[in-house]
């Protein structure tokens, strides 16, 4: 089953996210002063990047079963 | 009792290993972050992604990918509920009880339109 482009764009939406999340989670349980504090945002930043894993094996799988050629790095990818 | 936090500054890129008691107090307040802040802030950033989730939950083509997804937005549910717990336990999450007097009114009210009910 092909990926629909409302899939791709979620998917980007959610990977782009989950980075933010937990490199924020990691950062702040590095500066949190209480370790109750600190053992839950670490936690939950651990969870993110569990995610994210998860997330981008759905995209590296379609990528496979689809045989899709990949593309060569250009200079910019974003499109305005 | 328990000593005021002081001007800590934040230790970047270290773990630091020097034990905190907890004091439940919100520390010293000045313009640096502190802890019920990182919870404030990470609490909303599970927010926003729970609304991220469950919008794509909604219009996922395959099964899978709803599945996958799905698991996720339930993950982080119970992320958000820790993290509120962790805030009433410290007192950041104050929540005042509704008056007695509206509870009773409002159940009277809603128990009233059954009424409306069309199924017997």
């Amino acid at each position: 089953m092909p990926l629909s482009s409302k899939d791709l764009h979620y998917l980007k939406d959610e990977l782009s996210w989950e980075l933010l999340a937990m490199k924020k989670c990691h950062h702040f349980a590095q500066e949190a002063q209480d370790p109750q504090v600190r053992q839950l945002i670490d936690r939950v930043g651990r969870i993110h990047q569990q995610h994210y894993e998860i997330l981008l094996s759905q995209l590296q799988s379609e990528v496979q079963t689809a045989g899709i050629q990949p593309q060569p790095p250009a200079g910019g990818t974003m499109t305005q | 009792m328990q000593p005021p936090y002081g001007q800590q500054t934040p230790t970047r890129g270290t773990q630091q290993n020097q034990p905190q008691q907890s004091t439940g107090l919100p520390q010293v307040k000045g313009p640096e972050l502190n802890d019920r802040d990182r919870l404030n802030d990470i609490l909303s950033t599970e927010k926003y992604l729970t609304t991220a989730y469950n919008i794509a939950v909604n219009e996922a083509s395959t099964q899978q990918l709803y599945q996958v997804q799905m698991q996720m937005l339930t993950e982080l549910h119970q992320c958000q509920r820790d993290l509120f717990n962790l805030m009433s336990q410290k007192g950041w999450y104050k929540t005042d009880p509704a008056p007695a007097q509206q509870v009773t009114q409002t159940a009277q009210q809603f128990a009233n339109y059954r009424t409306q009910f069309p199924y017997a």
